[in-house]
């Protein structure tokens, strides 16, 4: 469970980042509490890698700030960053592109302990690759393999442990699971929430897949076109979506139960260019709902209950 | 098995004319035709390699009759995707040793065996009356032509058109296929669309000389669920325009749902299930498929616990299990008998086939 202090671990306030004429980012603002899973969902072009890379200050945002445990990550020196980034770490999709094949996995998995100076003997590092692959699923033995010698999900599980070994508090996970087939993903699924559990992480799951954040999150935020368009409690956002393009995106959700019968919202056309978005809201032109007043504003993100949030001016849609 | 109306039950109301399920409807028939567009029986294909040989498909069999679609469902190494291209002839000789019978029914009534064709005789067919997509469209579509001009080219090729008929079929093809202004679209290149719009080209290209057999392998598996929903949609109403036959290869058990009327459930090379896709997606018998549908989290699943895994991985085709194959990954499975007796793919009475030695008990 959460930390219910209310304090915020990490906030993260009036993010932007223009990447030349393409404003990917604008204005994302959120806050984690320590222990708390927030979802973050949103398609192709949404915004939603850029927001992960910009928390962990491997892109430079633009404007905004993001503060990880009382520190404002923007005032940091390189070398101040560095000690900071050991308690942040990230599992990307592929773990086939992120491990190196001519290195063995005891010694991927060793490099971030070396990076940060943990465990300075070469023995006590050594035990604890043999701690973390155990951790993972994996046999101790498989530190001398090397990345081929494994499977998708075996490799994923490498990344998770390389991930965790210098004992990150925070983690983003940016579409960790999706390359997986069905059956492994539910195993690495498990595998995320028990370490999620056991070592009370803050994590922000990024994932086009809603059925996989439903399961892992407890907060969920709605990118679209750089925007957060609504953000709630998990169970509340999917039972009772507030915002036009959320319905539309959970519609679409292909379900293998034949009993269950819903209404599909198929929407028209395609997500607009970032670099030439609709005035006003960035959905109206997909949206069946849109006013002329929809074209003249961006929504402010605003509060619809004081957990749940939505950037939609129709308040008479349910 | 088209959508009917509006659910009074959303307050949202409907966005668009879209059905829901797109194959809510359709009664699940077990009924074959008597003279499918596709029937394979007996398909076994192998590859010789450096490794020696691996049998990666075996002993497949279904058809589809025109108008119906077929899923073929699996995971990685189940063999889905190698079995769409053996039917299409697309498998590298001779790597690829196939065997067994691909028969495909032309629209005069004649039976070609696609397993005993040329690979002259196949080019014939591929294009023409036997159409496939695929899962990237960049790597199928060629980045210096227009889009018009490649959804033309398979009217020069088989149906030997002029230029200007091709071309005002090209681009009555992008409207049907669901591109807004199909005349200026029709000169853009690939990389100038999206791709959603690029998948479209590609469904265009493989439609524009009306196929009978539509093989669509992981079509909308790159696409947003938005994207994805709107080719599913637009899919099933081709094929309900053209009358097409169509074998539709996926991992996703919702998809399945969505487009198909039948389904082939396939685990290491074998078909292990198939029957009317409502029926098996609704009560499935054999334990992977059970276990497939219960790993996917999604709505009504209680996240406080784990998900019920399939532990294990697929084995290796070259070194195969004794047994039932998927008995090292069953919770049903009894020592001394799943790991011993290979189970036939056994009829039950409702048109239902099922792999398992223990169905009925279970």
């Amino acid at each position: 469970m959460p930390d219910s202090s209310g304090t915020a671990f990490l906030a993260v306030d009036a993010l932007r980042k223009s990447f030349g004429p393409v404003r990917a980012v604008e204005n994302v603002a959120f806050t984690l509490r320590r222990g708390e899973v927030m979802g973050l969902v949103g398609e192709s072009g949404s915004g939603k890698t850029t927001v992960g890379r910009l928390v962990l200050r491997l892109v430079e945002p633009t404007s905004g700030r993001v503060v990880f445990d009382g520190t404002d990550l923007g005032a940091l020196s390189g070398r101040q960053m560095r000690r900071v980034r050991k308690r942040m770490q990230i599992v990307f999709q592929d773990p086939f592109s992120s491990l190196n094949p001519y290195q063995r996995v005891g010694e991927a998995i060793e490099e971030p302990l070396i990076v940060h100076g943990l465990r300075g003997e070469r023995a006590q590092r050594q035990e604890r690759v043999r701690e973390l692959l155990s951790l993972v699923g994996l046999r101790p033995a498989h530190a001398g393999r090397y990345p081929h010698e494994f499977s998708g999900g075996q490799r994923q599980r490498i990344a998770i442990a390389r991930a965790l070994a210098s004992e990150p508090d925070f983690i983003v996970a940016d579409e960790a699971v999706s390359a997986l087939d069905v059956s492994i993903q539910a195993q690495i699924i498990n595998l995320l929430r028990e370490l999620q559990q056991s070592f009370q992480l803050t994590m922000l799951f990024i994932s086009h897949d809603l059925g996989v954040v439903r399961y892992l999150a407890d907060r969920t935020m709605v990118l679209y076109l750089g925007r957060i368009v609504e953000m709630g409690p998990t169970e509340e956002l999917f039972a009772a979506p507030r915002h036009p393009y959320t319905r539309a995106l959970l519609s679409a959700i292909p379900d293998p139960d034949p009993d269950r019968r819903r209404e599909r919202i198929i929407l028209k056309g395609d997500v607009p260019s970032p670099i030439d978005p609709p005035s006003g809201c960035a959905f109206r032109e997909r949206c069946p709902f849109a006013l002329a007043a929809c074209a003249v504003e961006v929504p402010a993100l605003r509060a619809v209950t004081p957990t749940h949030s939505k950037a939609c001016i129709r308040d008479d849609l349910h | 098995m088209r959508a009917d109306g509006g659910d009074p039950g959303l307050a949202l109301g409907r966005m668009s004319d879209g059905p829901l399920n797109i194959r809510a409807g359709a009664a699940p028939s077990p009924v074959v035709d008597a003279q499918p567009v596709l029937r394979v029986s007996g398909l076994h294909v192998a590859f010789n390699g450096a490794a020696g040989r691996v049998q990666v498909v075996e002993d497949v069999a279904f058809a589809i009759p025109a108008g119906r679609t077929v899923a073929l469902v699996g995971e990685s190494g189940s063999g889905k995707s190698v079995t769409s291209l053996a039917v299409m002839g697309l498998l590298p000789t001779p790597a690829a040793e196939v065997s067994g019978r691909i028969e495909f029914r032309d629209g005069a009534g004649n039976v070609w065996d696609f397993a005993r064709l040329t690979e002259a005789q196949m080019r014939g067919f591929r294009g023409d009356r036997v159409a496939m997509i695929f899962q990237e469209p960049m790597t199928s579509l060629n980045p210096v032509h227009s889009v018009g001009e490649q959804i033309s080219e398979a009217l020069l090729v088989h149906r030997r058109m002029g230029r200007k008929e091709r071309r005002e079929a090209a681009i009555r093809m992008l409207a049907q296929v669901g591109i807004p202004e199909p005349e200026r679209r029709a000169a853009a290149y690939p990389h100038e669309l999206s791709g959603g719009m690029r998948q479209r080209v590609m469904i265009g290209m493989a439609l524009v000389c009306q196929p009978r057999l539509l093989i669509a392998d992981e079509p909308t598996t790159a696409l947003d669920v938005t994207i994805q929903a709107q080719i599913l949609n637009d899919l099933a109403r081709l094929q309900d325009e053209l009358g097409m036959a169509m074998l539709f290869v996926t991992h996703d058990l919702g998809v399945v749902a969505e487009i198909a009327h039948e389904v082939v459930v396939m685990y290491a090379g074998q078909v292990v299930e198939s029957g009317p896709a409502a029926h098996i997606l609704k009560a499935p018998r054999h334990p992977y498929t059970r276990a497939l549908l219960h790993a996917v989290p999604r709505a009504g699943v209680d996240r406080h616990r784990p998900l019920p895994a399939i532990p294990g991985m697929v084995p290796d085709p070259r070194h195969l299990p004794a047994g039932c194959r998927f008995h090292a990954r069953c919770q049903h499975a009894m020592a001394g008998r799943c790991d011993a007796e290979p189970p036939r793919l056994e009829s039950a009475p409702d048109g239902r086939t099922v792999r398992c030695l223990r169905w009925r008990e279970l």
